[in-house]
Order: structure tokens, then C-alpha cells, then sequence
């Protein structure tokens, strides 16, 4: 018999990737939604001072098999943080829990592996048909990501939000920033969604981040590669402020390390092109009233040294 | 003349302001809430009403900030609702147009905002952690059995450098019991608190930023001269303090909305002042992200809702 086969939410993405999975032939359970009881289920059973995404897909793979899930997909294709070693130490934390099912890692950047794997999910897959969806997947989501960006389009003031990916996209967890953004009349951009992070991902797999303009200026910032999306994220930063956005916002995991090591680089680039940015740290004890507080005094700003009051 | 009034609900005061048209201060008050947020702002709002009929003056409009900002708005009904930087902004520009650095430590706030030419360009509040805040110092306070109203006098007397880890509330007290243990003096430990609070905020809020002059600082913790001096030995420059510190936050409120053209305002009435009002918690289970719903009743009446995430409890 056929497993049944679940994967951790990814935002606004997670109902597309399961349509694409079960055309593809998979038996899809839908990730259930993100929850208090899953924050608490991740939270209690994760090691304390790991970045919050772990906490959150364990919550949600652990509900997922709760609902009968056999075989979990999860990600582990950007990995030069921890996110590298979530699937080892989540699958060892569930089993020890005494749940029984089995990790699948999908690994974009090795392809033969990535086809086996897929096969492992989809039973019967063929290469001709996973090209088809895959490029029927792209088109869908490209579409979301383009209905985000035509939002307040010739507002006055404009935001980008750079940061960690998976809080960046998952709304539950960024208490949907950019939706608070646009309420207040702002354009947002918000680079980090999955069409530009599959192309980003495509560039640094051809080893092409650095040399488009603005990687050059970036890496005149920060050498070194160091994981997550922190390269990305500050040449993104440098394009937002060349392109004379009003402000950036950076979005993290508490204890997020490549973000939160990027911290002071991310200062110094506001500072050298005198634009602010505000810095948010996320976990399961951020408030709601302070989120917002810090969101529309930012907002405030901005309008102020734009004149408006 | 039009009067108006600013509140500022915060984590351990509500403060209360009226204003004229020429910013004039007209009555003020600064009410504790020792954990009684409702009953504190219903006392504020009386004790405004006896300054309003004795001046015979009455309110035009409403500008409400603090963290307990929605839930005093649905109270009394505001004509603006406003975070605290803004408004914390407005009234330092209103005591000192040239001010270049802000510092505000309030009761579980702190924050830094850096104006240039009167405009904001920077600030930042601090996150995850209230140390260095109003709260740690009162704690650590009453750990030491002196009030803290005595505590800026207690440090002024210090006469040894001790260094208190003051990171994380917690361990600080177990230094403070420490460093008591080794024969250090009251007076020094408390001089080493403040020392300890201003580290901190320099490198968790402000994230040593150079502070530009001139330096305005404001809230509950201003108050204490233990910290003020803390303050200018580390940014080796003169600290001010106005004198209305503790209520820059509503007169803020206040200036905000008497610039806003509010024709009828949506003020209860000092009589919301000797309302029965009670809160009702709930969960709302109707879809996943499950809200914490605070109903708000004023004399049987629902005044409103807090903690919604959508529009369903408004």
C-alpha cells in the first residue's frame, strides 16, 4: 500500500506544493495548519535555544503524522545554517516520541538523489511528467508572488523586507507583516518569495550570486558565503537602497544564526546609505501589541522624514 | 479654547494630560497601576474630571498611547490611537525642538530615537527582555528593602566601583547577593545596578550608536538620578531631564491629536469613570489561530474587544 506523505507548511506555498505532489501521484495528507498546539508541540519537544523554524516544522510534521502521515518530505537544499541537520534531528526527536514514519530530505542541488527520492514519494513518477508539473507549479507561483507585488503600487512610501525565509513567508509566524504594511497603505516587497528564492537558488548553483552589480557591492560588505539567505539578503538590501526604497524591514528567527551574525553588516549598509531598518526577532513569545507597536512607529517614521506627518 | 486630553496606559502607570490649543499644560496626573490597569485609569480619569470642572474646562478630543492603548480606547473612545515613539517624538520635539537623542526607559520599555533636524531617523525599542527597564530596577529595589524613590540618593553616595552582571534580572540578584556577601556596600551595589541598567541599554537598545547632543531623557526611570548619572558618565555628555517626564507620553498623545481636525469627538465622558467594568476572557475556537479575546463590559453594556486577529470581535 501506497504511504501516505506530508511535508511542513510553507506559507502561502504549502497548498500549490501539495496539489503539485499529488499530481505528481503522491498520497498528499495537506500540512495542517500552524496552530498554538503545534507552536507548543514543537516548542516542548525541540532543544530550547534552536532557531524557531525547527520548533514550527517539527510541530507540524509531528501533527501530520498524528494524522496519518508515513513518509515526511522536508527541505534541506539551502542548508549552510542548521537547517542542513533539521531532518536527522527531527526524525531521531519523533521516533524517540515513538511516532513511526519515514524522513524523506529533498535535496534540490543533487539531482539524481532529488529524482529518487521523488520517485520514493511518488511511485511511478516519470521525468517527462515531473518536468511538466514542476513548470506548471512555477507558473502558479509566480502568479501568487506577482499578485503580492501589485499591491499599492504607486504608494508613497516603499518598504523591503528582507530576512530569514521561512518566517518571511509562513504569515502565522511573521503575524502577516506585509498584510499589516498594506492595510497601512505601503508598497512592500517582499524578495524572499519562492519564485525569486528558486532563482537565487539557481544562481548560486551556477556560482553566480557575486557577480551581478549589486552582489559586488555586497560582498565589498561581506566576503565570505555564511549560509541561510545572508548574502542574498544583503545584496537585496543594497538594491533596495540604490532603488531608494524608504526603509527596510529585517525579519529573523531569535537565535537564527547567519541573520542575526549579519546584524551589524545590515546596520552599517543603512547607515552608509542612510535609510532605516528595523530589525525584528521572532519566537513564541513575541506579542502581538508589541509587533505592532514597533511596526507603526517604524511607519511613522518614514512618513515623517517623507514630510507627511 | 479647545482642550485636549493625552493618555498614556503603560505596563505599571497610566498617565493622563490635558493640553490647549498653545500646548499649554492644564492638568496632569500619574497614577500607578499596581496591577490594576482599569481601576488606575478610571482613577486618572476622575481625578481629571475634578481639575477639568475646577478650571472649567471640557475635553474636544481624545489621544490615547501605551501598550494598553486599545483596550483604554475601547474604554473611554479615542479620536487617535497612537504608538509610543510617535508620540514619546512629538512632545520631546515639543520641550526641546533641537533635541538630537531620545532615551525613554519606562516600566517594561525602553527605547532610543535618533531625530535629525527634527525628524525621526532611527529608533529602537528593546525586544525579548526587560532588563534594563523600570521593572528590573523596582525588583531589585525591593530585594534591597529600600523604596525606589530613594534609590538616585543611594547611588550618589556610592563611593566604590562594583561591577553587577544586570544581563538577566535573575542572575543579577544572585550577584547582588554576592557581591553583598563579599562586604560590598548598599550604596555601591545600587550605583553598580544603574551602571549595570545603562550597559545594557547601550548595547541592547541604543547597540551603541553614537548619541548625538543634545540627549533628552524621559519616562518613570528618569526620575532617578542613579541612572541619569550612570547615563552621562557613559556618553561622557550632559543628560536632560524635563521636568514633565513622567507624562511626555500622553502630552505626545495630546499634541497629536489636537493637530488632527477632530469635530466630534469619540469621548465617553468622565462618567466612564464610575462605571462598573468587568473583563471576560475566551479563547475563540472558530478558526485555527485561536485568539485570546478580552470582552471589555462597561455597566452591563459590551464596550468592545481586544486580541482579535480579525475583523469578527472588533
Amino acid at each position: 500500500m501506497q504511504e501516505k506523505f506530508s511535508f511542513p507548511r510553507y506559507g502561502k506555498y504549502t497548498e500549490l506544493l501539495a496539489d503539485l505532489f499529488r499530481n505528481l501521484g503522491a498520497d498528499v495528507i495537506t500540512p495542517p495548519q500552524i496552530t498554538k498546539r503545534t507552536m507548543e508541540l514543537g516548542t516542548k519537544y525541540s532543544p530550547s535555544d534552536i532557531c524557531y523554524p525547527f520548533k514550527i516544522t517539527l510541530g507540524t510534521m509531528i501533527e501530520a503524522v498524528e494524522q496519518g502521515a508515513g513518509l515526511i518530505a522536508i527541505a534541506n537544499s539551502d542548508g549552510w545554517c542548521i537547517l542542513r541537520c533539521y531532518s536527522v534531528v527531527q526524525e531521531q526527536i519523533m521516533k524517540d516520541l515513538g511516532y513511526k514514519f519515514e524522513m524523506c530530505p529533498i535535496n534540490i542541488r543533487k539531482p539524481i538523489k532529488f529524482f529518487r527520492d521523488m520517485k520514493r514519494i511518488c511511485p511511478g513518477l516519470s521525468t517527462i511528467k515531473l518536468i511538466k508539473e514542476v513548470i506548471r507549479f512555477f507558473k502558479k507561483v509566480r502568479e501568487l508572488d506577482e499578485a503580492e507585488k501589485n499591491i499599492n503600487k504607486n504608494a508613497p512610501i516603499k518598504i523591503g523586507i528582507i530576512g530569514e525565509v521561512y518566517v518571511c513567508n509562513e504569515n502565522i509566524l511573521n503575524m502577516d507583516l506585509v498584510g499589516r504594511l498594506q492595510r497601512m497603505g505601503i508598497f512592500v516587497d517582499r524578495w524572499l518569495c519562492l519564485s525569486t528564492n528558486l532563482s537565487m537558488l539557481l544562481q548560486d548553483m551556477l556560482g553566480m550570486t557575486n557577480i551581478t552589480k549589486f552582489g559586488k557591492i555586497a560582498k565589498k560588505y561581506f566576503p565570505q558565503r555564511i549560509g541561510g539567505h545572508a548574502n542574498e539578503n544583503l545584496i537585496k538590501l543594497i538594491s533596495y537602497a540604490e532603488k531608494k526604497y524608504d526603509g527596510v524591514i529585517m525579519l529573523k528567527p531569535f537565535a537564527c544564526n547567519p541573520e542575526t551574525a549579519i546584524e551589524p553588516i545590515v546596520e552599517k549598509i543603512g547607515r552608509d546609505y542612510n535609510m532605516p531598518i528595523l530589525c525584528l526577532s521572532i519566537d513564541e513569545a513575541t506579542l502581538e501589541t508589541h509587533f505592532q507597536t514597533r511596526i507603526e512607529s517604524f511607519v511613522d517614521i518614514l512618513k515623517m522624514s517623507k514630510g507627511e506627518r | 479654547m479647545k482642550f485636549f486630553l493625552g493618555v498614556d496606559i503603560g505596563s505599571v502607570s497610566v498617565k493622563m494630560a490635558v493640553i490647549d490649543e498653545n500646548k499649554n499644560l492644564c492638568a496632569s496626573v500619574y497614577m500607578d497601576t499596581s496591577g490594576a490597569p482599569i481601576k488606575a485609569l478610571q482613577n486618572a480619569l476622575r481625578e481629571i474630571s475634578e481639575q477639568a470642572s475646577r478650571q472649567g474646562f471640557v475635553i474636544n478630543a481624545v489621544g490615547i498611547t501605551g501598550s494598553g492603548r486599545k483596550i483604554a480606547a475601547s474604554l473611554i473612545g479615542a479620536d487617535l490611537i497612537k504608538n509610543e515613539v510617535t508620540a514619546q517624538t512629538v512632545a520631546a520635539l515639543h520641550y526641546a525642538p533641537d533635541v538630537s537623542s531620545i532615551i525613554e526607559i519606562g516600566g517594561q520599555d525602553s527605547k532610543v530615537i535618533f531625530l535629525k533636524n527634527g525628524i525621526p531617523i532611527w529608533y529602537n525599542l528593546n525586544t525579548l527582555c526587560a532588563a534594563g527597564t523600570g521593572s528590573f530596577l523596582s525588583s531589585q529595589a525591593n530585594r534591597l528593602k529600600i523604596s525606589i524613590d530613594e534609590f538616585g540618593e543611594y547611588a550618589s553616595r556610592s563611593t566604590m566601583k562594583v561591577n553587577i552582571a544586570a544581563k538577566c534580572t535573575v542572575f543579577s540578584e544572585s550577584d547582588m547577593i554576592h557581591k553583598a556577601a563579599m562586604g560590598c556596600k548598599k550604596e555601591d551595589i545600587i550605583n553598580g545596578l544603574c551602571e549595570g541598567l545603562v550597559r545594557n541599554f547601550i548595547n541592547n537598545v541604543s547597540k551603541n550608536r553614537l548619541m548625538l547632543s543634545p540627549v533628552i531623557f524621559v519616562g518613570g526611570v528618569a526620575a532617578n538620578r542613579g541612572v541619569v548619572h550612570a547615563f552621562e558618565r557613559e556618553l561622557k555628555q550632559k543628560v536632560r531631564v524635563p521636568k514633565e517626564h513622567k507624562i511626555t507620553g500622553c502630552v505626545g498623545a495630546a499634541i497629536l491629536v489636537s493637530r488632527e481636525n477632530i469635530e466630534k469627538t469619540k469621548f465617553k465622558g468622565f462618567a466612564i469613570a464610575d462605571h462598573n467594568i468587568k473583563t471576560e476572557f475566551f479563547i475563540c475556537g472558530d478558526c485555527p489561530n485561536q485568539c485570546d479575546v478580552t470582552k471589555i463590559i462597561s455597566n452591563d453594556i459590551p464596550a468592545g474587544h481586544i486580541g482579535s486577529r480579525c475583523e469578527k470581535y472588533k
